[in-house]
């Protein structure tokens, strides 16, 4: 396309004219031509010309443009003609791509892994994770951390007791299993091992090739095994006996390069905080208003930036959303007050809602805060979910059949990083495979590996 | 370096039209590219700008004139007492005047700034065109940057059901 042209295109076409098959144009073989020639780039008396611009795709300015584009849009405009479909796939530029809250992944009543998206329609993600069937049959997806998904996979469907935790990024496909936990001993000679049972995926989207896992150990009260990918291997992180238990819930955010868990258990909820070597910083408080909260009714998210935590009281289901305004003082501010109840029957005044628990849990949920915007998702765990913007006080109906009742927040990421994902897994692998078969085997196997 | 000590030396810029244009050096560094070629000391007292016509070299300068920091060659507002949030307002007002061009001098911005490696332009530039385009249908997207659709109906629909999800 000519980016310069200043004429509006009066191609415009209707719907009629469309189904005459036009020209063939193989544009999409040419790239857009470099805005700059080749020019020499030696000196010219005192004269000096830049370095000529290599024939990049890069240097345009719809490239430029494309490049600042969300995932979404790209998607969307790789429709507007052939030259825009190649421009929208090109990697450099999908990796470059914005990326927010795509959807939810979430358990289908009949049980099968779901992924909806938040602006409906063909999902995103093959929730099946065909990838990983090639070595697995049965996959559960035990935990999403933004953009990675923690697995809990069997080779056979009918598989009960040997599984592995496998983490992937399902947009760029890579994974890599998790080693079993085992560490050399103090001396450096015998290995020291436990079973892999709850492990925790963090992942930082700052650096998209970081993630850790923490493993709390069933026998050692007082370690946490924490597996870098950096270094492919598990390192005991001692001390744990003096944080409250437990440690590392599932109510997690990545901020800041801190690790930042919710503790709801006692009087006085607090914020645990850790890096990513598990070494523990000084906590948070939690707002005066979660005093005496009771567990399982508030977590913790990250929207714009800031950490906020969220509290629906069991009695009457009210709602309270809360912002770390000032992280180093540790200043709450009370952002969003609601009656959740209300935006239920908002959404169908038919139904008549009942406000009493029936079996004793949790009758609503909020289960999402949107990353960007004040809005947050909530579902009444029965029929119904439903997004709020806590800005306008308007309610966006998501699912009234009871197929979608919350679910585990995605946002893609296609960066570089993730693909060093596979470098760890091929590491891990020969690691393991050194280890089992000794070095005889190590070639044959290799490829073995470098094949799955 | 030479060139460097002067504190206010001047840089000549030349666009293929046969333009010359002198600016202080701090401003020509605003752009990345220049920079480079300057620090790489390839620059003596002229550089030629191929492809970038008098009018929008000229803007381009316009535009790293406003935004040298005032603490460089400038002088004057070194000691200026003016807030940073109040002059980061001020430069925010005067780049959305700036940037209140046609399309087509828009595009030759974009290529500009893309070239000579100028962030804040460029930035300025592209969030314009997404900020008109990104909400758009692609009809009125096919429009707006003259590009043709030369999908067959069949092949149309079928990117587009791939594409679905993004499509509402």
């Amino acid at each position: 396309m000519p980016p310069g042209g200043g004429e509006t295109s009066k191609h415009a076409r209707t719907g009629k004219e469309q189904s005459h098959p036009p020209a063939i144009r193989r544009r999409d073989e040419s790239r857009p031509a470099p805005p700059f020639p080749a020019v020499d780039s030696q000196k010219q008396g005192k004269q000096m010309q830049p370095a000529a611009a290599a024939a990049s795709i890069s240097e345009g300015p719809l490239v430029e443009i494309l490049a600042r584009l969300p995932y979404r849009s790209l998607c969307r405009f790789k429709c507007v003609s052939k030259q825009w479909r190649e421009l929208c796939s090109d990697p450099k530029i999908v990796k470059r791509a914005s990326q927010t809250l795509s959807g939810f992944f979430h358990n289908h009543p009949v049980g099968s892994l779901r992924f909806s998206n938040l602006s409906g329609g063909r999902p995103l993600i093959d929730a099946l994770l065909p990838f990983l069937r090639g070595r697995y049959q049965r996959i559960k997806l035990e935990q999403c951390s933004t953009s990675l998904l923690l697995c809990k996979c069997w080779k056979l469907e009918s598989g009960q007791d040997k599984f592995d935790f496998a983490v992937c990024n399902p947009m760029t496909e890579q994974w890599t299993v998790l080693p079993p936990i085992e560490w050399l001993d103090q001396d450096g000679e015998d290995t020291e091992g436990s079973d892999l049972i709850y492990p925790f995926l963090v992942f930082d989207p700052a650096v998209p090739s970081r993630f850790v896992v923490f493993a709390p150990l069933l026998d050692l009260v007082d370690i946490v095994a924490i597996y870098s990918w950096e270094t492919g291997q598990w390192t005991p992180s001692s001390g744990w006996e003096y944080r409250e238990y437990p440690a590392v819930t599932k109510e997690c955010v990545f901020l800041n390069g801190m690790i930042h868990f919710l503790h709801l258990f006692g009087d006085e909820p607090f914020i645990t905080v850790l890096d990513i070597e598990g070494e523990l910083f000084p906590q948070i408080d939690g707002p005066d208003g979660m005093l005496g909260a009771t567990p399982g009714y508030g977590s913790v998210g990250c929207s714009q930036g800031l950490l906020h935590v969220w509290y629906m009281d069991p009695h009457d289901y009210e709602l309270s959303v809360w912002v770390l305004k000032n992280y180093v003082s540790g200043e709450w501010i009370l952002k969003h007050t609601v009656d959740v109840p209300k935006l239920f029957e908002e959404m169908d005044s038919s139904e008549e809602k009942d406000r009493d628990q029936e079996d004793g849990s949790c009758k609503y949920e909020m289960f999402a805060i949107h990353p960007e915007y004040n809005v947050i998702f909530l579902t009444d765990r029965k029929m119904a979910s439903l997004s709020y913007d806590m800005d306008s006080g308007k309610v966006h109906p998501m699912c009234t059949s009871g197929d979608f009742l919350g679910g585990l927040p995605f946002i893609p990421c296609f960066a570089d990083g993730s693909l060093m994902i596979t470098n760890a897994f091929e590491k891990i692998a020969l690691l393991v495979l050194w280890h089992w078969f000794g070095c005889d085997h190590f070639v044959a196997l290799n490829n073995v590996v470098g094949h799955r | 370096m030479a060139t460097r000590e002067a504190g206010k030396k001047m840089i000549m810029l030349k666009s293929p039209d046969g333009m010359e244009f002198e600016v202080e050096e701090a401003v020509a560094m605003e752009s990345q590219t220049i920079r480079k070629m300057i620090e790489d000391d390839c620059a003596d007292t002229a550089i030629l700008i191929p492809n970038i016509n008098s009018k929008i070299l000229s803007r381009v300068i316009e535009y790293c004139n406003k935004h040298v920091p005032t603490t460089g060659a400038t002088g004057a507002a070194a000691s200026d007492t003016v807030a940073p949030a109040a002059l980061a307002e001020d430069l925010k007002i005067w780049d959305a005047e700036f940037i209140k061009v046609n399309r087509a001098t828009r595009f030759d911005l974009i290529q500009a700034a893309s070239y000579l490696n100028i962030k804040g332009l460029l930035d300025l530039t592209s969030q314009t065109t997404i900020d008109t385009i990104s909400d758009n249908s692609l009809e009125e997207i096919r429009s707006f940057l003259s590009t043709k659709n030369d999908y067959l109906p069949e092949e149309e629909q079928t990117i587009r059901r791939e594409n679905q999800w993004a499509f509402q």
